[in-house]
């Protein structure tokens, strides 16, 4: 029945109900893509128009939003797969962050560009991993549901992402 | 919960999911570190004020995946048309009227009143194509077609953030916010409204409610002030 009634989907309502999880995605999209608004805002229009055309996939609609969010994280993966291919912009020179988080001396903003600086340095999985658990702080099976990964690997991912933002972090001059 | 099999075809199959699994979990060392420097990152991001306007056009230009009967090319006419069933104009699950829901922002909203109202709001409908003709107001932020997109402007030049509340997003403080785009204390929000009354308030740093004083007004079952907003269903072909 739901399904069915999915299937009338009209655009102004469609786009009203993104909007309450727009900005839920947002930051997740732009913590992925590093700091770029601009490619969090493509990520976040192709991954919204994929699921206005995929909505008769949604068969329960009390999780629409873990459905969408499914959605946001494998165009995010999509994108950064892609974009990596094309350029090598997270590549950072020596001493770019070393020690930014042990000093302490760098402002607010300053300080969350260094972290993320030091996130653009982990593997793709990782970095997911972590800004799932600690950014948008899922739980292990919220993030299980929305990536498909299952419970001990993303645990693993997280730790692994811990222990080499720490070594990036925490060692001035870490490179 | 999801079927997960039914989404798995979105993937976008990550290297090694498995090889990592008989390791350890984090520690309590690393839930520690992770806290300090997570913190930093959860700062609220923002995208351009026109973001729903795009989607509204990339969305409207896209044929959605229909199984079945065809959909009806004006779904929201259909729904005010005289003469067809109820069952045949049931919206959708995500189109339907939902229980108004008082959050806690807006609760204390109401106990502080509507003390410190500097603020101008204006609406500018963008109306269907059908309608162009009868529409005093051409939008201002759109230039595609953006079928009954509503402009929601406020100007509050000492506010830290504003959000839109009303009855299409469930009066919910954190749904909708309005964006700024300098110092000149103009937010602005395009959302997509049905057409029909729709009542609504701004909501500024959390904790002040504002109604519109260029709309008119109405007052709901506690005496709060709302404003309203109608729009008008697009001109039928004769």
């Amino acid at each position: 029945m739901l399904v069915a009634a999915v299937l009338d989907a009209d655009p102004h309502a469609f786009t009203a109900l993104v909007s309450r999880y727009r900005d839920a995605y947002t930051r997740f999209a732009v913590r992925m893509l590093g700091g770029s608004h601009a490619d969090a805002d493509e990520v976040l229009q192709s991954a919204f128009l994929r699921a206005y055309r995929r909505m008769d996939s949604c068969r329960d609609p009390e999780r629409f939003g873990a459905w969408l969010y499914q959605i946001v994280v494998n165009e995010c993966r999509t994108y950064a797969t892609r974009r990596a291919r094309r350029e090598r912009r997270f590549v950072q020179e020596p001493g770019d962050y070393g020690g930014a988080f042990v000093a302490h001396t760098a402002t607010n903003t300053a300080l969350r560009d260094e972290i993320q600086r030091a996130l653009d340095q982990l593997a793709p999985e990782q970095r997911e991993a972590f800004v799932l658990k600690h950014v948008e702080e899922l739980s292990y099976d919220e993030m299980a549901e929305i990536t498909g990964i299952g419970v001990s690997a993303l645990k693993m991912r997280v730790k692994r992402a811990c222990e080499h933002l720490r070594a990036l972090l925490e060692t001035p001059n870490h490179v | 919960m999801s079927d997960h099999s039914e989404h798995r075809d979105l993937a976008v199959p990550m290297a090694s999911d498995t090889s990592d699994e008989c390791e350890d979990a984090p520690t309590d060392l690393d839930a520690a570190f992770a806290a300090r420097i997570a913190g930093p990152l959860r700062c609220a991001e923002h995208l351009a004020p026109d973001f729903e306007l795009r989607l509204f056009a990339a969305v409207s230009a896209a044929e959605p995946r229909v199984k079945g009967a065809a959909r009806a090319p004006t779904p929201v006419l259909a729904a005010h048309t005289p003469g067809i069933r109820v069952s045949e104009r049931q919206p959708s699950w995500w189109q339907r009227p939902h229980t108004v829901r008082v959050s806690p922002v807006v609760g204390l909203a109401m106990a502080a009143g509507f003390a410190g109202l500097v603020s101008l709001a204006t609406l500018q409908a963008v109306d269907r194509p059908a309608a162009k003709a009868q529409t005093a107001h051409r939008p201002l932020a759109a230039t595609v077609e953006t079928p009954n997109v509503v402009r929601f402007v406020l100007i509050e030049p000492g506010a830290r953030r504003v959000a839109l509340v009303g009855d299409f997003n469930g009066w919910a403080a954190d749904a909708t916010p309005l964006a700024t785009a300098g110092t000149g204390g103009v937010w602005t929000v395009s959302v997509p409204l049905t057409p029909g009354r729709h009542e609504y308030a701004f909501v500024v740093d959390g904790a002040r409610w504002i109604t519109d004083p260029a709309a008119p007004r109405t007052l709901d079952d506690f005496d709060t002030q709302s404003s309203v907003v109608t729009i008008e269903p697009p001109a039928q072909k004769s």
